[in-house]
């Protein structure tokens, strides 16, 4: 994140203090403050900041899947919406699920979406009876630069076909 | 006469080392400390370079804390 020159600087000289921020897992204004503490007796602690207003360009909603009980052996839809709001057109180039043994998606071909406009992505998860917690990942590749790819998690609690669900599959 | 002129001068020598000594001190200078990088897409790197200059008369040594 920081890339400092180097610790001591001579009277009348300067140094440079790189500082690079990931903005990958941020949205919307931040600031991030970075404290030095010199041997200056006057300031013996220095702030630096950074500001900046990070914009979504690939949006996806909702952020976490929960797909609550559900009875092993039986199929559970959820769908999701890719929302494209950038100014450019954005290419989804490829989805994929991780455990993929027990998830389906579609549909999982390249599309594009135009400024504004989103997509539904269905999502069948077909659980097996020996695991009682399921979490696993949602990924999705783009042509953005910047973002290849962006990812969203799932989880589901399996119960035995013979009890009760409290969710309702959709 | 004269040795206690060169006494003078040595005193006068003395005190003017330690006064320099006691009042030296490095400075540290942040023109800038605060950088906007305005509307970024999600995903690109903020990098920015802050010039941190020492206008003091003593080496500057600084930590950066918490990184």
């Amino acid at each position: 994140m920081l890339a400092p020159g180097g610790p001591d600087i001579n009277p009348g000289e300067s140094q440079q203090i790189t500082i690079q921020i990931a903005t990958i897992s941020r949205k919307g204004s931040f600031r991030k403050d970075i404290y030095l503490t010199t041997n200056d007796p006057d300031a013996a602690t220095a702030k630096l900041s950074i500001q900046a207003d990070v914009q979504e360009v690939i949006v996806i909603e909702p952020r976490y899947i929960n797909f609550g009980m559900i009875k092993a052996g039986a199929t559970h839809h959820k769908a999701i919406q890719v929302i494209n709001k950038g100014n450019d057109p954005l290419t989804i180039t490829h989805i994929s699920a991780n455990p993929e043994q027990i998830v389906q998606l579609v549909p999982q071909e390249e599309f594009i979406l135009a400024p504004k406009e989103h997509r539904e992505i269905l999502l069948t998860l077909t659980p097996v009876e020996s695991k009682k917690n399921i979490y696993g990942n949602l990924i999705i590749s783009t042509d953005l630069e910047y973002l290849p790819q962006k990812s969203i998690r799932f989880r589901a609690q399996v119960i035995p076909e013979s009890k009760e669900t409290s969710q309702n599959t959709e | 006469m004269q040795r206690l002129h060169y006494i003078l001068i040595a005193a006068f020598a003395a005190v003017v080392l330690i006064i320099s000594n006691t009042y030296a001190a490095p400075k540290a200078l942040i023109e800038n400390p605060v950088f906007d990088a305005g509307q970024i897409p999600q995903g690109k790197k903020i990098e920015h370079d802050f010039i941190i200059t020492n206008t003091g008369d003593e080496v500057l040594t600084y930590k950066i804390k918490g990184c």
